[in-house]
């Protein structure tokens, strides 16, 4: 009835499979507008001039809009700092970067009109790596003096720029590293591993539409967080919150892309600007030139003794953010947190910085920082056991944190069985496919802080004829929460799950709930949720109490009805019964507020999301290709509400941090990003992907989530590529760290190991066999 | 230069259809914009992704990268044209049973690719799955349950 | 898009005619593949286009008691992965179109479109070589024939110059026992290298007559190994399989790689000889087991 453990179909597969399920470029809005972007051809220039003429008098062109027409308003906006210009003012800091927009009456005049500006720019020196971002007299991304943006209680003391240093963020625990490492006995590695810059590539690009209405904004939008993009724009546009409505229909696939305001301000610039409703629907090409995943390069070094108990580690990570700050300081700070792994480290030392350079902004991605940091200290996990001559496994059994341990003194303790992950990780008997030559299997496993965003709100109104509405406003972007939220409510009801509707999220009628990120919606919107239907039974056993002449707590509530001994009511009869009519409603709330402290994130986190996984590769010895042959992951989730979604989740992680080892890199050439396309950026496609995909659900209750649940999503993100750079060092002997293991990358580095013979010898081989 | 227009008459799934187009109007705004046919979704728009696919007389293309004009005098097919009324076709049911769908977006045009793949091929393999789809991208599931939903639409389409 | 006008042709004079009258300002069409990509991102313009795809000959298949096959330049790529007259003449040519870009792409787009565009990374260029034919070009005033080895000039340059019309492409049937190796190495979306051989029987069935080597995706053009192939004519099939290594080595030594996105000069020399080397013995390995 309520599938939990089980499944029930999806609530949206329905609308989805026949093309009715409506995203934001399938609305239509009467007299609605498009619009078109010129971008910045130049990594960083001066804005000289501007010629609009000649857009303007193109047919059907109803407004050419510049920073110059942003009047009245605060034109800036930033998850973190408000740095990010709704267009250009005066200097554009990436290629890409938004410069003009064209409203006009259809795509084509937009189009038309965009073409006919006229920029004039004088280029400047950029900095578009790491090293020339930190470098002496660098050039500065923001010379600017930093306004935070106050959204996040975590970042309340921004501290602001040095150089260009966004920010920073320090741990220490014990004795300094350096001073273990010194000590006879300790084994010292050191491992420098690099992430490249990946983009989101959800398939449904950004799209807006805002519609101004005097004092009145509506904006339809493709967003993880419509009340973070609530409140920024009310603050640019100085709205009432109330009077700024965000309505999000479904999302076509975010992956942290979609967290935090991104087009929105321009959209309703743009309508505020030509006084009628304004759709902006950006090209895959141009999402490429929205948001990315931060870069980033990643030192560990670790002390161990010859048994393999780690003493000591020293973490330096610098995640590459791009132009403007977006949310990128939080993930600085949250990931670089959890940097000394799933392991007991007492003595440590962490340094995060983010750093400005002239490339793509750099937003929240699916794993939040922590796939950068388990590709180094993982890595790095299978290169000291052969150094030791133990076994990888055993190493990481000795130095796993167990279940009730803290990672820091002041944070939650440690709610899953990370032995246990790595058991059934490394469980699989796949000796079959690594007999064959060439093969290696690789194994990694990690901790997140999920300190996610605090507050969810959530309300339950049980209808006269005993169905319920929910609503919550988690967003529905693929991974079933429309669907697993109201298999919380129907349970705590005790009513069947297609007895509970949930409405989109709507900021006007929905209540706040502060994204739909960080693997949280089932546990934490899920916790609200569940108080909410608990709120409903609550007054539902009050009513009958009364009626029955007994107190509220001996009426028990099952199979949709309450009960005392004899006398049974329905819930339809329950709410007649309070309101002497068929009408009324009983509504419940509840909510889930996180605790805040002064601990390193100035929270507990709610639960640790865990990662495990184990992949098998095979490494074509001349062209150093790798084909994935195996894969097995990890869910630890306390409990699958719904197995299957579960999987889902766990198998698109996996695969697309396969994307990211293997595949994946935004490529610059003199500041321009020269394959921001889906021709020449490669994703992972149905030929990169095993026939032996699985996933291993781990459910020991363990979670604060409804019925002992734990987030779920994120997990398989953070160990896939660093499973198989391990699996291509089982398959190779090389160490590569360099993320995309491109199949020239590993080639190059075969050839300084022996592949000349192996080379050679196989091709005999082939050559014998053949000619035989 | 002054657009000129032409005449364009086709069937869309099932129903005649008449309009007057300009030739550089592509299919794909065709279909949303003057039919109100949204389930095809443009993503990529460069032929890589397949978001957009629909079936012009049965063969697939990337509605995207098509001139409508194409499709004079022919049969158009959407995701919308599929279902029997409330009955799902039974691929749409698979990937329904199956989990192949996550936040719907390139699900479309899996169908239709899908639907191609099985009136072409009615008892694939999983090579040969894999090797038609290829021009299909999702970025949610992994894949795998898509490759689930087509091994079991094909079983359901053999029964029916 | 811009706009633009549809000229619908029946017959090649009239298409020619046609794009002349437009002054320049007209590109022929007809999958469209490629060209409507340039056109949506405004890389290109045009006032008119040409659409070749109603000419009748433009859309055959045909062969000749010569032995001649004949291709219409409008013929698309899923007919020829499909075409069981082209199974039994060339079956190399099925073998290959089954892998070209998506399905999508070889239902609309033609062979002609991907030969006057030329792009580095094609297939079809390197099947044109393999198969060592000739593409006939009709002008205003004249038609004229270029060989394979001519036709590419460079990157996105064919021998069709502007207002020509590439009608057909003709090649030899291949003849009985004929063997093919073809391989192809892609890490993106189009690939990084591609190597094909082709192996004919000599007078004695034992010996390899003839040999054709061609590569391409690693340079701006496909080229043809003259070197490899005369170092693997008039062998055995057992000296042509002993020799494989040695090919593959004179093949890369004559290859001319660029860098791109795809590798670098070096890693494309070196995929360049792996791949030959992998198709020699993949022809002779298909002779052993007696597939073409």
């Amino acid at each position: 009835m309520h599938g939990i453990g089980e499944g029930v179909p999806r609530k949206d597969a329905w609308e989805k499979v026949t093309g009715q399920a409506e995203y934001v470029s399938d609305l239509a809005l009467p007299g609605m507008l498009s619009a078109r972007i010129v971008r910045s051809p130049y990594a960083h220039a001066w804005i000289r001039g501007i010629k609009t003429d000649a857009a303007r008098s193109v047919a059907g062109v109803v407004a050419v809009v510049t920073a110059d027409d942003l009047v009245g308003i605060d034109p800036f906006y930033g998850a973190a700092f408000k740095d990010q210009p709704i267009l250009a003012m005066g200097r554009v800091r990436y290629e890409g970067e938004p410069v003009v927009a064209v409203v006009a009456s259809d795509e084509w005049a937009a189009e038309a009109g965009a073409q006919a500006v006229e920029v004039d720019y004088e280029p400047l020196p950029a900095v578009l790596s790491l090293d020339a971002a930190l470098a002496p007299g660098a050039v500065l991304v923001h010379e600017e003096q930093l306004r935070p943006a106050g959204h996040f209680h975590d970042l309340s003391d921004l501290a602001g720029r040095q150089g260009n240093i966004v920010h920073d963020f320090h741990f220490r625990r014990g004795q300094e590293p350096d001073a273990i490492f010194a000590r006879p006995g300790v084994t010292v590695f050191e491992d420098t591993v690099t992430y490249p810059m990946v983009h989101h590539a959800a398939l449904e690009p950004y799209a807006c539409l805002a519609d101004w209405q005097g004092g009145e904004l509506t904006v339809h939008t493709s967003t993880q967080t419509p009340f973070t993009v609530r409140q920024e724009l009310a603050e640019i546009f100085s709205l009432a919150l109330s009077r700024v409505r965000v309505v999000v229909p479904y999302v076509g696939g975010a992956f942290g892309g979609k967290c935090y305001t991104k087009i929105e301000p321009l959209a309703v610039a743009l309508s505020r600007h030509c006084g009628a409703p304004v759709q902006l629907c950006l090209s895959s090409a141009e999402a490429f030139r929205t948001a990315r995943k931060p870069s980033a390069r990643v030192r560990v070094r670790t002390g161990v003794r010859s048994d393999g108990t780690i003493v000591a580690r020293h973490v330096e990570v610098h995640y590459v953010l791009g132009a403007y700050a977006d949310v990128g300081p939080r993930v600085t700070q949250k990931a670089g947190y959890v940097a000394l792994g799933p392991y007991r480290v007492p003595n440590a030392r962490i340094d995060a910085y983010g750093v400005y350079t002239n490339t793509v902004p750099a937003v929240a991605f699916r794993g939040y920082g922590v796939p950068q940091l388990v590709l180094g200290y993982e890595l790095q996990t299978e290169r000291m056991a052969d150094a030791l001559g133990l076994d990888p496994q055993e190493l990481r059994r000795r130095n796993l944190l167990r279940p009730g341990e803290r990672y820091s003194p002041d944070d939650a303790p440690v709610d899953a069985n990370l032995k246990q992950d790595l058991e059934q990780a490394a469980g699989a008997d796949w000796a079959a496919v690594l007999d064959e030559p060439h093969t290696g299997r690789g194994i990694a496993i990690s901790l997140k802080s999920t300190g996610a965003p605090f507050v969810s709100h959530a309300v339950v109104r049980l209808r006269a004829d005993g169905s319920a509405t929910l609503l919550a406003s988690t967003v529905e972007i693929g991974q079933g929460a429309r669907t697993v939220l109201p298999q919380i409510v129907s349970t705590a009801l005790d009513i069947p799950v297609d007895q509970v509707r949930m409405l989109e999220p709507d900021t006007a009628v929905t209540p706040y709930d502060q994204a739909t990120s960080s693997s949280r919606s089932t546990t934490l919107s899920g916790l609200a949720c569940q108080r909410a239907a608990n709120d409903v039974k609550e007054q539902l056993r009050e009513i009958a109490g009364r009626a029955w002449g007994i107190d509220p707590t001996q009426v028990t509530v099952a199979a949709g009805g309450l009960a005392h001994g004899e006398r049974t009511m329905t819930y339809a009869e329950a709410v007649r019964a309070k309101f002497g009519m068929n009408g009324g409603e009983i509504v419940g709330k509840g909510s889930y507020v996180g605790e805040v402290g002064d601990m390193p994130l100035k929270g507990i986190t709610p639960f640790w999301e865990t990662g495990a996984a184990s992949v098998a590769v095979r490494v074509d010895p001349e062209t150093g290709e790798v084909t994935v042959l195996k894969a097995r992951s990890v869910a630890d989730v306390g409990k699958a509400i719904h197995p299957d979604l579960v999987r889902g989740q766990d198998e698109g992680g996996l695969v697309m941090g396969f994307g990211h080892a293997l595949y994946e890199e935004m490529a610059y050439a003199d500041g321009q990003l020269v394959n921001g396309n889906l021709i020449d950026y490669r994703v992972p496609g149905f030929g990169d992907v095993p026939d032996s995909l699985e996933t291993v659900i781990v459910e020991n209750q363990d979670g604060p989530g409804p019925m002992g649940a734990k987030g779920v999503g994120e997990g398989s993100t953070t160990v896939a590529a660093a499973a198989i750079a391990a699996a291509v060092y089982r398959a190779t002997g090389v160490v590569l760290g360099d993320l995309p293991l491109t199949p020239e990358k590993i080639w190059r580095a075969m050839l300084g190991v022996k592949a000349r013979e192996t080379l050679r010898e196989a091709v005999q081989e082939e050559v014998g066999r053949i000619g035989s | 230069m002054k657009a000129p227009r032409l005449e364009l008459h086709m069937r869309v799934n099932g129903r005649a259809v008449a309009l007057e187009i300009e030739p550089r109007e592509l299919l794909i705004d065709v279909l949303r914009n003057r039919l109100g046919l949204t389930g095809t979704k443009k993503s990529c728009d460069v032929e890589v992704c397949g978001a957009c696919t629909v079936l012009v007389d049965g063969k697939t293309v990337s509605s995207c990268t098509y001139l409508a004009f194409e499709c004079e005098g022919r049969d158009v097919q959407t995701i919308e044209g599929l279902a029997d009324g409330e009955t799902l076709h039974p691929i749409q049911q698979a990937f329904v049973d199956h989990q192949g769908l996550q936040c719907g977006f390139c699900t479309p045009g899996m169908i239709m690719a899908t639907k191609a793949l099985l009136d072409e091929n009615p008892d694939p393999s999983v090579p040969e799955i894999k090797a038609y789809m290829r021009g299909n991208i999702c970025r949610c599931t992994g894949y795998h349950a898509i490759v689930t939903s087509i091994q079991h639409a094909a079983r359901e389409t053999a029964r029916s | 898009m811009r706009p633009f006008e549809h000229v619908r042709c029946v017959s090649a004079a009239e298409a020619v005619r046609a794009w002349h009258d437009a002054g320049n300002e007209a590109a022929y069409y007809a999958g469209g593949t490629e060209l409507l990509l340039l056109m949506k991102q405004g890389l290109s313009r045009y006032e008119r286009l040409v659409d070749i795809k109603h000419i009748a000959a433009l859309g055959e298949i045909a062969s000749t008691q010569q032995g001649v096959v004949r291709i219409g330049a409008a013929v698309t790529h899923r007919r020829l992965e499909l075409s069981p007259e082209l199974q039994r003449l060339a079956p190399l040519i099925s073998r290959v179109e089954r892998d070209v870009a998506n399905v999508r792409v070889r239902n609309v787009g033609t062979i002609g479109g991907n030969l006057c565009f030329a792009e580095p990374h094609s297939d079809i260029g390197v099947l044109s070589l393999l198969l060592e034919a000739t593409m006939t070009i009709q002008g205003l005033d004249q038609v004229r024939r270029v060989p394979a080895w001519e036709f590419f000039r460079g990157p996105y340059e064919s021998a069709v110059e502007q207002g020509e019309l590439l009608l057909h492409i003709e090649f030899p049937a291949c003849r009985e026992g004929t063997r093919t190796g073809y391989q192809r190495f892609r890490h993106h979306e189009r690939p990084s290298c591609i190597a094909g051989v082709l192996l004919e029987p000599g007078e004695d069935p034992g010996n390899c007559g003839r040999a054709v080597v061609a590569i391409g995706a690693a340079g701006y053009v496909p080229q043809r190994s003259r070197s490899a192939e005369a170092a693997l004519s008039g062998r055995t099939w057992r000296e042509v399989a002993a020799g494989a290594a040695e090919a593959a080595a004179l093949t890369a030594a004559e290859s001319d790689p660029t860098e791109d996105l795809t590798g670098s000069v070096e890693y494309k020399r070196h995929l360049v000889e792996v791949l030959t080397r992998r198709a020699v013995l993949e022809a002779v390995g298909r002779m052993e087991e007696g597939q073409a």
